[in-house]
């Protein structure tokens, strides 16, 4: 059985998940942003707390958002009419996913990496390239422990990783997205490159 | 609700929208409550607000 499945198994999946989710639920899809809610875990669900006291009728939020609005600017700019209130703002984003959502996804990802791998059979590690480059054991461990730090980094400084700006960003062409994935793909192929000519692998 | 929203349109994200408290928690990568006012105020049944 061979280790890889055909490549284009995985650009099915990975072309069409990001397109269905930003179809249906009107979001950008990025597993770096799912995944830093886990840092962020008690804020979110105070945020679920807050969003599940909200009026549920039409009325009661009516009334509440025109007291909030009296008490910031005065009860005659309330009650004026706004241009801005009739102008149109285009297509909005829909609500966030909610953080039991992003967890389900997280962990339905972990399961389907855990499945894949028991189909495809024993891990093949890093490769040789890997283990010719950086050897076996501490040395590599922290190797990989150091490409993990600066992908965090860079996916928080960026708002964004390979799945939102590459998959999600640049389908949509998004200007933004495509200068990321041209700067972080050519950063990693001029790496690789790099590494591949001074270490001989 | 329109025009009320209107003025906070306005005011917010026309003119002073770096003052705009969702914007702000936005920026930082941080959940917003749906009716939070971008002057932080949270819109709930019992009228509390934070």
């Amino acid at each position: 059985m061979s280790a890889y499945w055909p490549w284009w198994t995985g650009a099915i999946g990975l072309g069409v998940l990001p397109v269905a989710y930003w179809l249906v639920l009107r979001r950008p899809f990025g597993v770096s942003g799912l995944l830093g809610r886990l840092v962020t875990v008690r804020e979110e669900l105070a945020v679920a707390r807050d969003n599940a006291a909200a009026p549920r009728s039409e009325d009661a939020l009516d009334e509440l958002l025109a007291a909030a609005t009296a008490e910031q600017f005065g009860r005659e700019t309330a009650a004026q009419p706004s241009r801005s209130a009739a102008v149109a703002r285009g297509r909005p984003l829909g609500p966030r996913v909610g953080i039991l959502d992003a967890f389900a996804f997280l962990a339905a990802m972990a399961l389907g990496g855990l499945a894949a791998r028991l189909y495809a059979g024993p891990a093949q590690g890093m490769g040789e390239a890997f283990a010719r480059a950086f050897g076996g054991g501490a040395p590599a461990l922290g190797v990989l422990l150091a490409g993990g730090i600066l992908v965090g980094a860079g996916t928080t400084i960026a708002d964004g990783c390979s799945t939102g700006h590459g998959l999600t960003g640049s389908s949509r062409l998004q200007p933004g997205s495509l200068v990321a994935t041209a700067c972080f793909m050519g950063a990693a192929m001029g790496v690789s490159m790099l590494i591949g000519w001074r270490m001989g692998v | 609700m329109k025009a009320s929203l209107g003025v906070w349109t306005a005011f917010y994200c026309d003119n002073r929208y770096s003052d705009c408290v969702r914007y702000q928690a936005a920026q930082r990568g941080k959940a917003v409550p749906d009716l939070m006012l971008p002057n932080g105020k949270i819109l709930r049944v019992s009228g509390e607000r934070t």
